[in-house]
């Protein structure tokens, strides 16, 4: 004797949603979910994406929204989780469908460019979440919902807990670079308008030059100045590791933390070096004296020689004035 | 409204079967612990990387917490959950489920079980310790059990085991640069040339790194424990003559910012002014010759 199918049950009964939440008898025109008759959906189910915070024990999803206009017929699904429920899920239906029509279908991102100003790589950009839905007799259901109609009800029609797979956070889907900004040369100068000054904005503290988003596929990783990589393959282990003169070795040239970065404006800095930082070079210093390193380096005036110090002018006057030194009338010595 | 007949609802339909677990099994492990056949309404299985044939692998009581762990043909432990018997409102929906959330090793969600606070306190009654249970005796029908492949990279685990997912961000600091190259050209055997979205990293260290160690361990911020150096760039050097004009010009350092300060040089051969540098750091000019000062006898 032939059975029902799987079909043809959940028309006669609520599933997928939960017992009691739809299906009441009504008379008249549709208008709550409450009342949504069993031929309108057989089965649905759904994958919550990687970005997705779902809380399994408290958070429901539900059909929230139900409308015709002329022979098309949505069905929109919603859920009570946080953000996800402004990402609905979306089914379109003409009147003429089969009966049992499936569709897939992926809800909006919040990275698609229509939700943020933000411009995310299309290759980044992840489904919220996804779904198929089963519809049941078009022609039943088209005669249930009259042209027009539009019912939209929250946690109402909730749908089984058990026809959705949760995969927040269960895959790396891409990797983005940044760099933190390099420490940056300031004038001695006190006032604000001695500082220097670079040709573009530099971040506040905490923030990042963006280099890449989205980096997908298979990525490999290149040991560039001072840097080695190597893999422990017993435990699945990419090791980066840096000594001096390893990988490409040591640099001739400073390394830009974005592609277009330059010096500060030549007019803002007293050295004439393109030094990404705005320091000096090794060359534009007085690091020492006679061997001697700062940060202080004393001078002295010895016999016959006096240091007169002028700070007022930063200027340091060494007399040699031979002062108490046994002079002859006529000497073949040179002083200096 | 058409007239239907309606068919026993997806739950009450199942209420007298094993489900969510396999009709064959028999629920009952070596020690006689008996697992009601009623204690789950429903479940979603989906451990990544599981394989074939999940079951109810162990369930461990102690002190109000049930731990209930999954296995299959690789692990006996693939997903785990914790459940407070005396807390069992906080799993509990508005529409009276109770939904166990399974996760794996890396707090990944694996899986749910649905059931009520009935239900699932009768684990208590198992008493304290483990129970465990194997495949023949409390595997799952397969329509619950859907393993997520594990291919790809699931995540990237740090030394203290936290767990990053979805887009990750790389971000180079304190003097290591990340850059990225549209494309890399490798050949091998088989392929003339293959292209690599590819992350090259520089470790090129951080010239003014005394100015940011200053800042960043600076416990006061609107104290600046680094002030910005005078530097001395060049000595500018006056020469005035007898008549009294006077000449300048600039010495600047060299390649390593070097100055010397010399008291002779190749025109006076015979010169008395001498320049040294003592121990205690000075730089001391005199000249030599004797001296008239007496001294008292």
């Amino acid at each position: 004797m032939p059975r029902p199918g799987w079909y043809n049950d959940n028309i006669n009964r609520s599933f997928p949603f939960l017992v009691g939440k739809v299906g009441n008898a009504y008379s008249g025109t549709l208008t709550s979910l409450k009342n949504l008759p069993d031929y309108f959906i057989v089965d649905c189910g759904f994958t919550f994406g990687d970005d997705v915070e779902f809380e399994a024990a408290t958070d429901s999803f539900y059909l929230s929204r139900l409308s015709r206009s002329g022979g098309v017929i949505e069905f929109v699904f919603k859920s009570d989780a946080s953000e996800l429920s402004k990402y609905p899920i979306r089914f379109t239906r003409t009147i003429f469908d089969m009966e049992y029509s499936v569709e897939y279908v992926d809800s909006d991102s919040p990275d698609s460019p229509e939700s943020t100003s933000e411009s995310i790589p299309e290759t980044c950009r992840q489904p919220f979440w996804s779904g198929y839905l089963v519809t049941g007799d078009m022609s039943l259901i088209a005669d249930a919902l009259i042209d027009g109609m539009t019912i939209e009800e929250d946690g109402v029609a909730i749908v089984e807990p058990s026809l959705v797979q949760n995969l927040s956070g269960t895959q790396l889907s891409s990797l983005s670079l940044a760099n933190d900004d390099r420490t940056r040369a300031t004038s001695p100068c006190i006032p604000e308008e001695d500082q220097y000054e670079w040709p573009f904005a530099i971040l506040p503290e905490g923030e990042s030059y963006e280099i890449k988003r989205c980096i997908t596929g298979d990525v490999r990783f290149k040991p560039g100045y001072n840097v080695s990589i190597s893999v422990d393959q017993n435990t699945n282990t990419i090791l980066f590791g840096v000594g001096v003169g390893t990988g490409e070795g040591t640099p001739c040239e400073e390394v830009k933390v974005f592609p277009t970065e330059v010096g500060p404006l030549a007019a803002s800095t007293p050295f004439s070096n393109s030094l990404l930082e705005g320091g000096p070079l090794c060359n534009e210093l007085v690091r020492s004296i006679n061997g001697m390193g700062g940060p202080l380096v004393q001078i002295q005036g010895g016999q016959g020689v006096i240091i007169i110090p002028d700070p007022g002018e930063n200027k340091i006057i060494i007399d040699v004035n031979l002062n108490n030194m046994d002079l002859c009338a006529f000497s073949t010595y040179s002083i200096g | 409204m058409p007239s239907q007949i309606r068919h026993p609802e997806w739950r009450s339909s199942l209420d007298d079967t094993s489900y969510p677990f396999s009709p064959v099994v028999s629920l009952k492990n070596s020690a006689g612990m008996v697992i009601p056949s009623g204690v789950f309404i429903d479940a979603h299985l989906y451990p990544i990387g599981g394989d074939c044939g999940t079951y109810l692998s162990k369930v461990v009581v102690s002190s109000g917490i049930i731990t209930l762990h999954i296995g299959d043909d690789g692990s006996e432990s693939v997903a785990t959950t914790e459940i407070a018997i005396n807390a069992l409102d906080q799993y509990t929906s508005t529409s009276g489920d109770t939904v166990i959330q399974l996760k794996d090793a890396y707090q990944r969600p694996a899986g749910v079980f649905i059931s009520t606070p009935l239900r699932i306190s009768i684990f208590a009654g198992f008493g304290s310790g483990e129970h465990t249970f194997t495949k023949d005796q409390t595997e799952f029908v397969a329509t619950v059990c859907m393993p997520t492949p594990a291919i790809g990279v699931r995540g990237v685990i740090l030394p203290d085991g936290s767990t990053l997912t979805g887009d990750v961000w790389l971000v180079g600091g304190s003097g290591v640069i990340l850059s990225y190259l549209d494309t890399e050209v490798i050949g091998n055997c088989d392929v003339l040339s293959v292209e690599y979205p590819t992350i090259r990293i520089d470790a090129v260290g951080d010239p003014l790194f005394l100015r940011r160690l200053c800042e960043v361990e600076n416990p006061n911020p609107d104290e600046d424990l680094f002030l910005t150096p005078k530097f001395i760039r060049a000595i500018n050097v006056v020469n005035t003559s007898e008549e009294g004009s006077s000449n300048s010009w600039e010495a600047v350092p060299d390649a390593h910012g070097r100055i010397f300060v010399q008291g002779n040089d190749s025109l006076a051969a015979k010169a008395s002014l001498r320049v040294r540098t003592t121990s205690e750091g000075t730089l001391e000019l005199s000249v030599a010759g004797s001296s008239n000062y007496q001294v008292d006898a």
